[in-house]
């Protein structure tokens, strides 16, 4: 009888915990069958500013390989098209339906061709490709560190010619300790020309002469955006769009409630166009690729572009981790039990309310027609 | 000693040595390939030549922590990556078997580690 009674009241209580978070109908796009995922792998971005290039890139990858396609957008070539289009010195300034837009109207250099380019600069330098891509991390880091810092100060400078070469020999400098071979001098000439995130026009020009002439047109669906939703309805909104396109939604938030899970990272939304953000925001974007009720709370899988491990990022969450050898899924996997090298990370699941008191926007492609 | 003995010994000594070299992948880059492995008591991947020598990385994670401060993330940096910028440490992108990408720091001798790691011994 009492097996009964208990029984009873468990499925009452799972029943009503389900009723209270309407709308949070548990969806995985990761481990659903033939997952465009499959073929798109987890991306780090390092410590470059391109989260916006990275987003676009997952988010029309997706649809690429949803359509039969490969997936062969390369976030570069994204923050490469934003910047010319905008003008702007640094390639790591943007968002994501702007990314998008000038991706589609310009058109895409497939993800090979940057490959083939960056071999060329293996060639040129005789050196490992470590060194090549140690080489423009360091110089690319030094030029935006210097750029960001005299920017606090004065809003339109430009980094001089001079400065830009002064900050070239030092990162080739550094970057020589580190080689046990190669010729990175002879590279001077080209990175000059490069300067990575001064003048992303010769980025294209000079780091990409494969991607000239004879890019690819994308045909991909109609593509969304929305800033204007009320703190509490930021879970409600990011759900619904989830479940309606079937397909990734692309989300920028300030990413340190990742860190901090209690910190609210927007202040004021009065003007939705510019909201007020706590200086420790960390204005972020990601994808979010799934959904599940835990007890009265909705949870979204959040993937980011910050590598495949258990990371700062992640202490604090549960995780969706995948077997390195065998493949196999394992849900809510945590740094705790599962940092052991047999398990990458795939996305982590975070609390809905949390991650809405920090939302700024969300992206995403409608169904398929 | 019975021969079931020497070979239970045997036996033991194959498992001890599989249970060291613990779990190693190859990372690859466009050109280059490097083997890793997944040490416990860093809780992070290290060259492969650390397990046989001495190396540069893992003589960083296992000596004292220096003070490092670094900058706030911007732009969605992957903030574990830019302790290898403060460090002066190159990184380096590599992709796993399935494709992942994953930041290493660079060491002089040539040894990668992974930036958690490093991330998690500086603050802790």
């Amino acid at each position: 009888m009492k097996i009964v009674f208990f029984g009873a009241m468990g499925l009452l209580l799972s029943q009503i915990s389900v009723a209270s978070t309407p709308g949070c109908v548990p969806t995985n796009l990761i481990t659903a069958q033939n997952s465009p995922f499959n073929r798109i792998p987890v991306m780090d971005q390092n410590g470059v500013g391109l989260c916006h290039a990275y987003t676009a890139a997952q988010l029309m990858n997706y649809q690429l390989v949803k359509a039969g396609g490969e997936p062969s957008v390369h976030p570069l070539w994204g923050g490469i098209k934003l910047a010319e289009a905008n003008r702007t010195s640094s390639l790591q300034e943007g968002d994501v339906p702007s990314t998008v837009r000038h991706l589609l109207e310009r058109g895409n250099c497939p993800v090979e061709r940057i490959r083939v380019a960056l071999e060329r600069w293996v060639r040129l330098g005789n050196a490992r490709e470590i060194d090549i891509v140690g080489i423009i991390d360091r110089f690319a880091h030094q030029v935006y560190t210097r750029q960001t810092q005299e920017f606090r100060r004065n809003q339109s400078y430009d980094i001089p010619e001079q400065e830009i070469q002064r900050l070239l020999r030092r990162a080739v400098a550094e970057q020589e300790e580190f080689c046990d071979n190669g010729s990175l001098q002879e590279l001077i000439p080209e990175l000059q020309n490069l300067a990575v995130l001064r003048s992303p026009q010769m980025l294209s020009r000079l780091l990409l002469p494969e991607c000239r002439g004879n890019l690819e047109s994308l045909t991909l669906p109609r593509f969304q955006s929305d800033h204007r939703v009320p703190t509490q309805d930021w879970s409600k909104k990011i759900s619904e769009t989830l479940q309606r396109a079937g397909s990734p939604v692309g989300i920028s938030y300030c990413s340190k409630f990742l860190i901090r899970p209690g910190d609210v990272g927007v202040i004021d939304r009065r003007d939705p166009a510019r909201p007020q953000l706590t200086e420790e925001c960390g204005a972020h974007a990601s994808i979010v690729v799934g959904q599940k009720p835990v007890g009265n709370k909705c949870q979204f899988l959040i993937r980011n572009s910050h590598g495949n491990g258990f990371g700062p990022e992640t202490e604090n969450w549960k995780c969706l981790c995948r077997h390195r050898r065998s493949g196999a899924v394992v849900d809510d996997c945590q740094k705790s039990t599962h940092d052991d090298g047999q398990y990458s990370v795939e996305g982590c699941w975070v609390d809905a309310e949390q991650l809405g008191r920090n939302m700024l926007q969300i992206n995403w492609f409608e169904s398929t027609p | 000693m019975s021969i079931s003995k020497i070979c239970t010994l045997i036996l033991f000594y194959f498992l001890s040595r599989l249970a060291v070299a613990g779990t190693c992948e190859t990372f690859s880059g466009y050109t280059v390939k490097e083997k890793l492995c997944w040490d416990d008591k860093i809780k992070g991947w290290l060259s492969e030549s650390c397990q046989k020598k001495k190396c540069e990385a893992r003589a960083f994670l296992e000596g004292a922590a220096p003070k490092v401060k670094t900058e706030a993330p911007v732009g969605g940096q992957n903030p574990a990556t830019l302790y290898c910028h403060s460090l002066k440490l190159p990184v380096v992108i590599l992709r796993d078997a399935k494709g992942n990408e994953q930041s290493f720091c660079s060491f002089k001798d040539g040894t990668l580690a992974d930036p958690n790691a490093i991330e998690r011994h500086i603050r802790t």
